[in-house]
């Protein structure tokens, strides 16, 4: 399976948590809010210009600014969660 | 920074430990936790302390500490700063790490959130690691049925091995079974290592830091992977419920979002202007009542006239006009937007106005320090805690006042209804007044940004740092929580401050403006001082004079620049608008005037109110100075701009 940034996300779509880059700025906060390995993440809406981008993981709802998602790399899941989106 | 994790830290210990040396029958209680879980909401069922508590994560910076009696036992509850986590070296998480290593307190409750009990578990297993005496507290177990999560409670104390307890933070039979759970626990009697490898705090040197980032992620894999083992044993969840999803599809839809903040904030503005008119005019016809009947009581007591003068009309008439002014906006807009913090709103504007500030290479949430500025800058700037970094806290502190706050609304206001429309239109209740004023304010949130961003080019300098925001739950809420904490925590605190400078400031203005010197009072001559400077700007002495006696309140201006005009020596109601532009008018006002006296109005120095909890917050007199400063050249160089441009032209 090929691993991509959390950015490619589009809302709807989950992916699991795969690495975080050693250069992001806020590896550990980021692993402290739920970003762990093999955690499942799914983009939930963007803002209304775009960024930051909201992500549910662990049940919670965290935005992130796109240079600190694009940090974290996920491996896509195919089947679409939300049926009504 | 205002407030740094280890002074915060080592008073408590000691404050703590005091406690304990006094008093060997009380019990220490530590509440730990993920920020936003209702631990706060919990510390104030149980101490009946009321602090502040507010629906944003991270909002517990402080450290707050309360006593409890229960069944004749004492407790002293203490509610650490919520983290995510004890190894990330943020200021919050070092004070809750001091604490629970200290090993202090008695028992240490774990409060988790039911809706995200995986995440809130990896903590519990950090504080696991550090003491052995715990509880874990399960709150928010309401909110978790509405989402079609169910829990386990038995199955988790199983796991996790230590008593586990399930509360609905407002309810107060949660309380007792929090003092029951106490009452039961005994310490765990084999002294069990856990399988999990110890790594207890990064140290200090850098060097040696760095060789332990590793080990930590791993330790963080290891405990993650055993929260969502436990997770998947303990808590069922049913189908997703997307009504939270759903709402915000809504407001943060391209479109509608920005109609919607926009419309809030002049509903919120709208009833507070409009619903404080009336109680503060209640107020200051009741102050004035007591006027004469306390002037003539000091008369009797034998005290000498200019005393009495001075204590009735200046300090008492000052004072209380301030009251009368303050007091009903505030406590009508801080409830208000209390509501909003409480309900979830305020999050979700910082994430819809982010992306302004990233390009100005600020914080997001500076979005919200921003709108509680237009209520009011010092509480704007105490706002300013809930971001994170030091450079952009300091950026949001330095540009709050270029936001004009309620105090300055009237002002701005009635010069708009004089100067910008015309006389016919006076009275009617036209939209052009409304849309003049969003222009100006358009106006100063573009001249904060702009300032923002000429900070982070220079004496800030810095990238845009990282930020994570969590969007918490839409949650009820709750009106009589709201009302008492905006109340006490927000307004008299304000008001306080403000008083302390209105007393000796109302006895400056009367003493300048009743003492002559070779015939004139000494207002006028500092006014006449000012006049040139005044003139550059496109102003005169006289609304420059004004404009530092109103250094206590922006309120204060208008009428200054009235009294002095009229040389009547005591402030008074500005009454008749049509009366009010005669004297105007008669004094040389133009167009020009009225349209730099409302730029100055926006960009000058902050109220002394203000000045007094940036000094608090920064800890800093240079700083002070700046945020004085900035907005002072600012608005000197922008009316100078325009009085030249107009000279030019007209």
């Amino acid at each position: 399976m090929n691993s991509t940034p959390l950015t490619s996300l589009s809302p709807g779509e989950s992916g699991i948590v795969n690495t975080i880059d050693n250069s992001s700025p806020i590896k550990t906060r980021l692993r402290d809010i739920g970003f762990t390995n093999g955690a499942t993440v799914r983009c939930e809406f963007a803002s209304p210009f775009g960024d930051p981008i909201a992500y549910k993981i662990k049940n919670t709802t965290v935005a992130l600014r796109k240079t600190d998602a694009s940090d974290i790399s996920v491996i896509k899941k195919t089947r679409r969660l939300i049926p009504w989106d | 920074m205002g407030l740094s994790g280890s002074s915060v830290g080592r008073n408590l210990l000691k404050e703590v430990t005091d406690i304990k040396s006094n008093s060997n029958d009380r019990k220490v209680i530590a509440l730990a936790g993920n920020p936003n879980v209702g631990k706060s909401s919990l510390f104030n069922l149980i101490t009946k302390l009321h602090q502040h508590t507010g629906n944003w994560p991270g909002k517990t910076v402080q450290v707050a500490v309360g006593n409890a009696v229960h069944n004749g036992n004492n407790y002293v509850f203490v509610d650490l700063p919520g983290c995510y986590s004890l190894f990330s070296r943020s200021p919050e998480e070092d004070v809750a790490r001091d604490f629970i290593e200290s090993n202090i307190a008695d028992v240490t409750i774990i409060v988790c959130d039911a809706t995200a009990l995986e995440r809130n578990l990896t903590l519990a297993m950090q504080i696991k690691e550090l003491t052995p005496n715990v509880i874990l507290c399960v709150n928010l177990l309401d909110e978790a049925k509405k989402k079609n999560i169910s829990i386990d409670l038995d199955t988790l104390s199983i796991q996790l091995n230590c008593p586990v307890i399930g509360t609905v933070a407002h309810k107060s039979d949660s309380i007792d079974k929090i003092f029951d759970a106490l009452e039961k626990y005994s310490p765990p009697s084999t002294d069990e290592k856990s399988d999990i490898n110890e790594i207890k705090k990064a140290p200090d040197n850098p060097e040696a830091q760095k060789s332990t980032t590793e080990n930590t992620e791993e330790y963080i894999n290891i405990i993650s992977q055993k929260a969502a083992e436990i997770t998947s044993l303990a808590v069922k969840e049913k189908t997703e419920n997307t009504t939270d999803l759903k709402i915000d599809k809504i407001i943060t839809n391209r479109y509608l979002s920005f109609v919607i903040i926009f419309f809030l904030l002049i509903t919120v503005f709208w009833i507070t202007v409009a619903g404080a008119n009336y109680p503060s005019r209640l107020l200051s016809h009741l102050f004035s009542s007591a006027e004469k009947p306390l002037y003539n009581l000091m008369y009797s007591l034998k005290i000498p006239k200019t005393i009495c003068d001075m204590t009735v009309y200046g300090v008492y008439h000052i004072l209380t006009w301030i009251i009368s002014v303050m007091l009903p906006p505030m406590a009508i807009f801080f409830p208000l937007f209390t509501l909003l913090e409480d309900i979830g709103f305020l999050p979700r504007i910082a994430f819809n106005l982010d992306k302004c500030f990233q390009k100005c290479s600020t914080c997001g949430k500076q979005a919200l320090t921003t709108c509680m500025g237009f209520g009011c800058n010092a509480a704007g700037v105490i706002g300013c805690r809930i971001i994170d970094t030091p450079r952009e806290r300091m950026i949001a502190i330095l540009t709050n006042s270029f936001i004009p706050c309620n105090g300055r609304f009237p002002v701005i206001i009635s010069l708009i209804t004089l100067f910008f429309i015309s006389d016919s239109f006076i009275g009617s209740s036209s939209i052009l007044p409304a849309v003049i004023l969003a222009l100006f304010i358009v106006l100063s949130i573009s001249a904060s940004l702009l300032v923002s961003k000429l900070l982070s080019k220079t004496i800030l300098k810095g990238l845009p740092s990282s930020f994570t925001l969590e969007l918490p739950p839409y949650r009820r809420p709750q009106i009589s929580k709201i009302i008492i904490r905006s109340i006490f925590d927000r307004t008299l605190f304000v008001l306080g401050r403000a008083i302390t400078v209105a007393a000796p400031a109302g006895l400056i203005i009367w003493v300048a403006s009743n003492t002559t010197i070779n015939g004139l009072s000494i207002l006028e001559h500092i006014a006449d001082f000012l006049d040139p400077l005044g003139r550059i700007m496109g102003l005169d002495g006289i609304i420059l004079t004004a404009f530092i006696l109103g250094f206590p309140a922006n309120e204060i201006v208008f009428p200054l620049i009235l009294m002095m005009y009229s040389s009547s020596g005591i402030l008074s109601e500005t009454g008749n608008l049509f009366a009010v532009k005669q004297i105007l008018i008669s004094n040389g006002w133009t167009f020009v005037t009225a349209l730099n006296t409302i730029i100055f109005m926006l960009f000058h120095w902050p109220c002394s109110t203000t000045c007094l909890t940036v000094k608090s917050e920064t800890k800093s007199v240079k700083w002070t100075l700046v945020a004085f400063a900035l907005p002072t050249l600012f608005g000197i160089l922008l009316c100078s701009l325009i009085n030249l441009i107009s000279n030019i032209l007209l």
